[in-house]
């Protein structure tokens, strides 16, 4: 699966354009979404959690443990083991209807290369690198429009 | 569901302002339960009037942000790829300590004496501690193989009481099935098959312990190099050719011997999970 960047580029500049930085667990649904998992799996929820856990502070979640951070967030019953299960299961869930989604855009270079499912941390961590991705965008284009403004400011 | 029965909303969106597309996109995103064929619509919109030869050229900021992008997700696909050099590299390690004892291992010796040494080595290669948060769980398993080989391995693995996946369903067809021992015990059961090419012989073992064992395997971190599939970590050291895998559950531990290059033995070890066909 070769990177189809063209298309990963005017798709993250729309949503650039679309969402603030402060909407970003919103470009998380829609980048879920687009990869097809199914928001009434459990799994989903926890995905959202963990990315945007995983995107403030990945050191911290690594030492920490991200499956038991999460789990921490949904309350008692849940386990770590759960979160990670229930990952798994809604990444699957997307990868196996995949024809015609955003995974070629998303995970490139990931195990689906060798026809399998991402692993849970190589999904986070792409989709964690789109987000990146989306804010430095949306910083320029803020930057771009402060700039703008300044100068018709100053011609004023 | 709306939009789902207007046949004109489709030329409605085309026609749409790009600010109005964005709003829809924006209240869909924060709805209860985001309609997803909605939101590939919208972002296909969106995205289409991106492609647009005007909105095509990158601002100096976009451009920046881009390379960035790129370069990380070059540096990730290099660590990627390099991890199974590195793999071989660490192995090449332990071979030094693996070695001594697979090479002292007579051809002849007879299964039990093979077993016992096999164990001793592993005992002290390789030591226990408690990896909280580091195993993962398993989507749903089927053990689905026409080798009836492994299909007897397995038969007796579950006979022992292990529920996960510890057999692969899959080896080189040369590997012919010798002999399946089944030792049941109340602390820990053990099936230990014995395979042979005519030349080498491989082995699967599986001990399971009933009750959680809440530790995993830790080698030398000299000789450390792991393999992570189905959020399961094998543990790999290389002598040779010669191959060992070990791996953990939370109440089972598990190991193959096997001399083969080194592509089969990914195959062999993802094989443990899914089948090709998968």
């Amino acid at each position: 699966m070769t990177l189809n960047t063209d298309r990963l580029l005017s798709h993250i500049k729309a949503l650039a354009s679309t969402f603030s930085v402060s909407d970003i667990q919103y470009v998380i649904v829609v980048i879920l979404v687009e990869l097809g998992i199914p928001a009434k799996l459990e799994g989903y929820h926890f995905l959202k959690t963990a990315i945007s856990l995983y995107s403030e502070d990945s050191i911290r979640m690594v030492s920490n443990g991200l499956y038991a951070t999460v789990a921490k967030q949904y309350g008692r019953n849940i386990s770590k083991e759960l979160v990670d299960r229930g990952i798994r299961d809604a990444i699957r869930a997307g990868w196996e209807n995949r024809a015609g989604r955003m995974w070629d855009c998303y995970m490139a270079g990931t195990n689906c290369d060798k026809m399998k499912p991402p692993s849970n941390h190589e999904f986070i961590a792409e989709i964690v690198r789109v987000l990146e991705l989306f804010v430095g965008l949306r910083q320029a284009y803020e930057r771009e429009q402060w700039e703008q403004e300044g100068r018709y400011a100053v011609e004023k | 569901m709306q939009w789902k029965n207007n046949p004109d909303f489709r030329d409605e969106l085309r026609n749409m302002p790009t600010a109005q597309v964005r709003e829809l996109l924006r209240e869909e995103a924060r709805a209860e339960e985001p309609d997803g064929d909605l939101i590939r619509l919208l972002t296909d919109t969106l995205e289409e009037r991106e492609q647009r030869p005007q909105s095509k050229e990158l601002t100096a900021g976009e451009e920046a942000v881009w390379a960035r992008y790129k370069s990380s997700k070059e540096e990730a696909v290099r660590r990627r790829s390099g991890k199974l050099k590195r793999r071989i590299v660490q192995a090449v390690a332990a071979a030094a300590a693996a070695c001594i004892l697979l090479f002292a291992v007579p051809r002849a010796a007879n299964a039990s004496n093979f077993f016992e040494m096999i164990a001793r080595w592993t005992e002290d290669l390789f030591e226990l501690f408690n990896s909280e948060g580091q195993r993962g769980s398993k989507a749903e398993y089927i053990f689905q193989t026409d080798n009836e080989d492994l299909r007897q391995v397995y038969d007796a693995v579950v006979r022992i009481g292990v529920t996960d996946p510890a057999v692969p369903m899959w080896l080189p067809e040369s590997c012919k099935l010798i002999e399946v021992k089944e030792t049941p015990a109340p602390k820990r059961s053990r099936v230990h098959a014995r395979f042979s090419n005519g030349v080498r012989e491989a082995t699967v073992t599986v001990d399971f312990y009933g009750a959680e064992i809440a530790y995993d395997i830790l080698k030398d971190k000299e000789i450390y190099s792991d393999y992570e599939y189905n959020g399961t970590v094998h543990h790999i050291i290389k002598n040779e050719d010669v191959w060992t895998v070990i791996w953990t559950t939370d109440t089972m531990v598990a190991y193959i011997i096997i001399e083969c290059p080194e592509d089969t033995l990914y195959q062999i070890i993802d094989s443990i999970y899914t089948t090709e066909a998968d």
